[in-house]
């Protein structure tokens, strides 16, 4: 039940990231996190280094609702992270059967009865036996190396969250992971954007200088790509991405894409890639075609989970017009679009800064929940504040009833 | 916005060349810079917790933010009051370099794990583990050979409030506790 209170909280989480990160995506809550304030962010297009980054994570996001692995990883963090709310709810629930229903009851009681036989009073005991119990617990549950209040409370959705992780980090037979694919994609995009903004003309050279500012796994891909393709590969690399990631196995379909996207002439690599999507080349290694993120969404047979993905609502009806300007592979090859895409696009998206949320929606509520969501996947919330907070009201609660028994009449 | 740095050396070398720039004695630039150097160094070697889902542009080597810049001044003006407030064997002394380093390193780490800690506070903590436990009266009194203006209740206020601060993971901790002798003294973290 702690997480699931956290989720009304509307005292967002402002997370303070470490400097060598200067922005991360929550897929799983369409949320992306700035290492910046906001007065920095509305004053982007003066700061060429913060909007070289919004575009790598906005990457981040046109993967999301391009592609069909980017979306169905998207989808699974989002549904593990609300199954384990559901669970934990309903297990303190269970927990504390009595006190519970007398809840429920009390609050569920015409007014008059309430008044007459005072039901907020006793309300108020089965609220404070619910958190006692649960305080508690939580503090019987908590691991000794997270003070996060998710990791305390739900440990089993970090280990949900520790697989989807761990398969996007594995790597097949080509040597490159989804990881590789998605990451390299992003790092090599924003290097792209970089040099429209420069007007640098030699793209191969920009990148081959600019991905050592990475970490160093933002390059594999790129040099995997360039071992094969020679500086031929600034051309191919992100039209060859953007197709890997309709695959189940990204890593295993990219060296196949670019062995077939490298035949066509220069200058023609986003066409030839369209015409290869229309395809649909199988490769046993790279398992399934899933497709787009729009073709997966729309198809039921192919969607492993219960409800539609709200969160992305926007940019997947852009993207399934039949009238949109432009389509997944002019979006994710080339970062000509980026700043082109309408307001529209965007909505849904919350921005996190140093100094409160941002976001396209107006829906205050909507845009906390989504920003807890986010903060419970990447351990935002913290424990012993809620702890603090939970013995403070106890006490609160306790003192209010002492002067109440010990009143004069 | 921010100075990227390939290694620790070069992170070193740009701290201590910005603290010298701006006229801090060598040998307390150098200490200063080391601590800064080895708290980052320590930060990134931390075990990252699993199930981390998030999609970053994470930036390789060390960096240096715009607005580490007046914290890291900051730092370097408290440990130079600090040598001042221990001149016995002057600033080359290694036990005071080594005491200067100890405490640049643990308000780096404090101010990297999210907690913004003003000058009364660094200089507080700085005096603390430069001199070991202290007496209020004796804090400020050694304070005050830096910032003359402050008094017995701005230094207690600036204590308390080291008694219990939230770092970024969200562990509540101490820096400065007081004892039943009201002797206060500084933890590292």
């Amino acid at each position: 039940m702690p997480i699931f209170s956290v989720l009304f909280n509307e005292q967002a989480p402002v997370p303070r990231l470490p400097p060598e990160v200067a922005a991360q995506f929550a897929p799983g809550a369409n949320v992306m996190i700035l290492n910046a304030t906001r007065a920095e962010f509305r004053s982007m297009p003066e700061r060429p280094v913060l909007a070289s980054n919004y575009v790598h994570e906005g990457y981040h996001l046109l993967q999301t609702v391009c592609t069909g692995y980017a979306f169905a990883r998207a989808q699974r963090i989002k549904e593990v992270t609300l199954r384990s709310i559901r669970r934990s709810l309903w297990r303190d629930l269970r927990r504390n059967p009595g006190a519970s229903a007398l809840f429920f009851a009390c609050n569920a009681a015409p007014e008059f009865l309430r008044r007459r036989f005072e039901l907020d009073r006793i309300k108020n005991v089965a609220a404070v036996l619910i958190q006692w119990n649960t305080l508690h617990a939580i503090q019987m549950q908590a691991p000794a190396n997270d003070h996060s209040l998710a990791g305390a409370d739900v440990p089993d959705l970090f280990q949900d969250l520790a697989l989807i992780q761990q398969e996007l980090g594995e790597a097949g037979a080509s040597g490159l992971s989804a990881w590789h694919i998605i990451e390299g994609g992003a790092a090599v995009f924003q290097l792209a954007y970089e040099a429209t903004q420069t007007g640098a003309d030699d793209l191969d050279a920009t990148l081959t200088a600019g991905l050592p500012r990475f970490d160093a796994d933002y390059g594999v891909a790129y040099a995997f790509a360039r071992e094969r393709c020679g500086a031929r590969a600034a051309a191919l690399f992100l039209p060859a991405a953007a197709l890997a990631l309709r695959y189940e196995r990204p890593g295993e379909a990219f060296p196949g894409i670019l062995e077939q996207l490298r035949t066509c002439e220069p200058g023609t690599e986003i066409a030839h890639a369209r015409s290869l999507a229309g395809r649909r080349p199988r490769m046993a290694a790279a398992g399934r075609y899933l497709g787009t993120a729009a073709e997966l969404s729309a198809w039921s047979w192919r969607r492993p989970w219960r409800r539609p993905h709200s969160y992305y609502k926007a940019p997947l009806a852009f993207l399934s017009r039949p009238d949109r300007p432009v389509d997944e592979i002019d979006l994710l090859g080339s970062p000509a679009q980026f700043f082109k895409l309408p307001h529209e696009f965007f909505q849904g998206l919350v921005l996190v800064t140093h100094d409160g949320l941002l976001a396209a929606s107006t829906d205050s509520l909507e845009l906390h929940m989504r920003a807890q969501l986010a903060g419970i996947q990447l351990r935002f919330d913290k424990r012993p504040r809620w702890e603090k907070q939970v013995l403070s009201d106890l006490s609160a609660w306790g003192r209010s009833v002492a002067q109440r028994m010990f009143a004069g009449p | 916005m921010s100075q990227q740095y390939a290694s620790e050396q070069d992170l070193l070398a740009a701290v201590t060349a910005r603290l010298q720039a701006h006229g801090v004695d060598p040998n307390i630039a150098a200490a200063v810079s080391g601590g800064v150097a080895e708290a980052e160094t320590e930060r990134r070697a931390e075990p990252v917790l699993p199930g981390d889902t998030a999609l970053n542009v994470r930036l390789g080597g060390f960096v240096i933010r715009d607005d580490d810049l007046p914290f890291l001044d900051a730092l370097s003006a408290v440990a130079t009051a600090v040598a001042a407030s221990t001149a016995t064997a002057g600033v080359a002394s290694p036990l005071l370099i080594a005491a200067l380093t100890s405490v640049a390193k643990l308000c780096w780490n404090v101010w990297r794990k999210g907690i913004m800690l003003n000058a009364t506070q660094v200089l507080a903590i700085g005096l603390l583990r430069a001199h070991g436990p202290l007496e209020l009266a004796k804090l400020t009194d050694l304070a005050r050979q830096k910032q003359p203006d402050i008094d017995l209740a701005t230094m207690k206020a600036a204590l308390r409030s080291l008694s219990e601060l939230e770092l970024n993971d969200g562990r509540i901790v101490a820096l400065a506790t007081v004892d039943a002798s009201d002797t206060w003294r500084a933890h590292a973290i």
